[in-house]
């Protein structure tokens, strides 16, 4: 049984902001965040950060043995909280933040104090994970009491969701320097930033293969992988890794992807699925980044409303051939990050699309498809995942639509993004975050 | 969205329990244990009504399993995902004019007995 932690990097700014913020005459402060459980495989969980509960000056009590000690009115609410949230199972957690940089834990007075307030929070909020967070400057760690549990699982990561995006772990890892010497530029701690990060990629066909390609010499060493396909011979003109000999053999698509990462990546942890994410979607949510390589408009919304449910970055591939005199070819990458703008927002996905699609029985059919699109496509699609992890660009831009005119060879930011006026996304809210929840009437 | 109460009580004429499911914009209502016409197999299953447009249809009916019903339908979703379930839906346009929501749910199911 393991536990991790996730939340947006906007709420990550807002309690580290709230928390550095001087107290009349406490020495630190301390808040309360709601957290969502989930489900992970293997009987893991995930838990979901939703809000903070920033706590008033005046419900600190003035005690100078600790660093900070809140009164019976903070805690009376916070447990208002958790029974108010029982409906989405929705627990409280104590939080507060140590003033230094790097890995950072309970203190001996946190281990005394904090965890007296869970036995309150699982009286009222019985089905639901309560906890304790404690940030550092640039990490944090994480302790979860989940439902009927005396004891506490310490989170194997506590993840932020932003750009650059975070994965805090308890545990090190060593990272070869030599090895990335050349892309040293990313930043002073990127190999491991990279490394930490577990990336999801839905279909491993003409654009998957590429993905799966540049990642694996990127560094990342965690995946989550699904297609159900063999090679056919079809998709020797562009599946990357592919051989004349996978016809035959029916290689699985997935086999092919594994080989790749292994063969740059020897020591990677590879969960592959030979179908649908859909069909095995548990360990989808553990990704921090899922890319999306498939055919539909209705498998891009629902990958896109998986990844709004488990706040993970969504990045979407795709081509298209159209016209004859000359064939037009096109594409897209897209950037949708939880709290931002969605491919709805974006113009990307309309209502007008997916009922065309569904009138068309949902089939894509045979389109045609062309190993260099997807190649521009997949390597643009990595390009924004490696800012994401790593920040390199210093661009803090939560969202992208970039379009690929493959007759011109350019990729440009969509002309839609240039008109929109919209402050937040509309299409999805905090209720959609977590495990669904079902309100008898 | 909220449903007339009314409504919702006449929809649990047709199954064991009404729940609410919202994802992004749209409020769906899980029926459990829906009962579907005579010469469905299976008899019994689970449905998610969306009382409003969707795929560009005005309003749908998702189930659990692909029914066998009396007449062949095109099954134009095969596995849909919808709060985190998988679910099936064939084509059938209800284009009654602000039908109620169990005038909805009975047009839907009528498309299982119809030969065409």
């Amino acid at each position: 049984m393991s536990v991790a932690i996730r939340m947006t990097g906007g709420l990550h700014r807002e309690m580290t902001s709230d928390l550095a913020r001087p107290h009349p005459f406490a020495a630190e402060r301390a808040g309360f965040v709601s957290g969502r459980m989930s489900s992970l495989s293997h009987e893991s969980r995930l838990v979901l950060l939703t809000r903070y509960h920033s706590i008033p000056d005046d419900q600190y009590v003035d005690d100078r043995t600790v660093g900070a000690r809140i009164g019976a009115e903070a805690i009376t609410w916070a447990m208002q909280a958790a029974y108010y949230g029982r409906p989405a199972r929705e627990g409280i957690f104590h939080v507060h933040m140590h003033p230094f940089t790097g890995r950072t834990g309970m203190s001996g007075v946190d281990r005394r104090e904090l965890p007296r307030l869970m036995p309150g929070f699982q009286s009222v909020g019985r089905d639901a994970a309560h906890g304790i967070i404690i940030l550092s400057l640039d990490h944090g760690a994480g302790w979860v009491w989940l439902p009927g549990s005396k004891e506490p699982v310490a989170a194997s990561t506590v993840s932020v969701i932003g750009k650059p995006l975070g994965v805090f772990e308890r545990g090190g890892r060593q990272v070869s320097r030599e090895r990335f010497s050349r892309q040293s530029f990313l930043g002073r701690d990127s190999e491991e930033r990279i490394a930490r990060c577990t990336v999801g990629v839905a279909g491993l066909g003409g654009g998957g293969s590429h993905i799966i390609q540049q990642l694996a010499h990127i560094g990342f060493q965690r995946y989550v992988i699904y297609d159900g396909d063999v090679v056919e011979e079809s998709n020797l003109n562009r599946l990357v890794g592919a051989r004349s000999m996978d016809v035959p053999a029916e290689t699985p698509k997935l086999h092919i992807a594994r080989m790749m990462i292994y063969g740059l990546q020897p020591n990677a942890n590879v969960r592959g699925f030979a179908g649908r994410w859909q069909d095995n979607p548990e360990p989808l949510r553990e990704c921090q980044i899922v890319f999306g390589c498939v055919d539909s408009y209705q498998g891009r919304h629902e990958l896109e409303v998986t990844c709004r449910r488990y706040l993970m970055h969504y990045i979407d591939i795709g081509m298209d051939v159209h016209g004859e005199a000359p064939p037009v070819i096109g594409g897209q990458v897209i950037l949708s990050s939880p709290v931002s703008l969605c491919m709805r927002c974006m113009g990307f996905l309309t209502e007008a699309k997916l009922a065309e699609e569904a009138a068309r029985y949902g089939g894509a059919g045979a389109r045609p498809q062309v190993v260099w699109p997807n190649g521009v496509l997949a390597s643009t699609a990595v390009g924004l995942a490696v800012d994401i992890v790593t920040g390199w660009t210093g661009q803090a831009l939560p969202y992208a639509y970039l379009v690929y005119d493959g007759n011109k060879g350019t990729v440009k930011e969509s002309v839609t993004l240039r008109h929109l006026n919209i402050p937040a996304c509309p299409h999805f809210s905090e209720s959609d975050v977590g495990d669904p929840v079902l309100v008898e009437l | 969205m909220e449903y007339p109460k009314e409504q919702i009580e006449d929809l649990k004429g047709y199954c064991s329990k009404v729940r609410a499911a919202k994802e992004g914009e749209i409020t769906y209502l899980y029926l459990e244990d829906l009962r579907l016409p005579a010469g469905c197999t299976p008899e019994v299953c689970d449905g998610l009504l969306c009382p409003v447009a969707r795929d560009g249809y005005p309003s749908r009916l998702f189930l659990s399993v692909q029914v066998s019903p009396p007449y062949p339908r095109n099954w134009n979703v095969s596995n849909a995902r919808i709060g985190e379930k998988n679910w099936y839906v064939f084509s059938w346009r209800v284009n009654l004019v602000s039908p109620t929501l169990v005038q909805m749910l009975v047009a839907h199911l009528t498309g299982f007995t119809k030969e065409k």
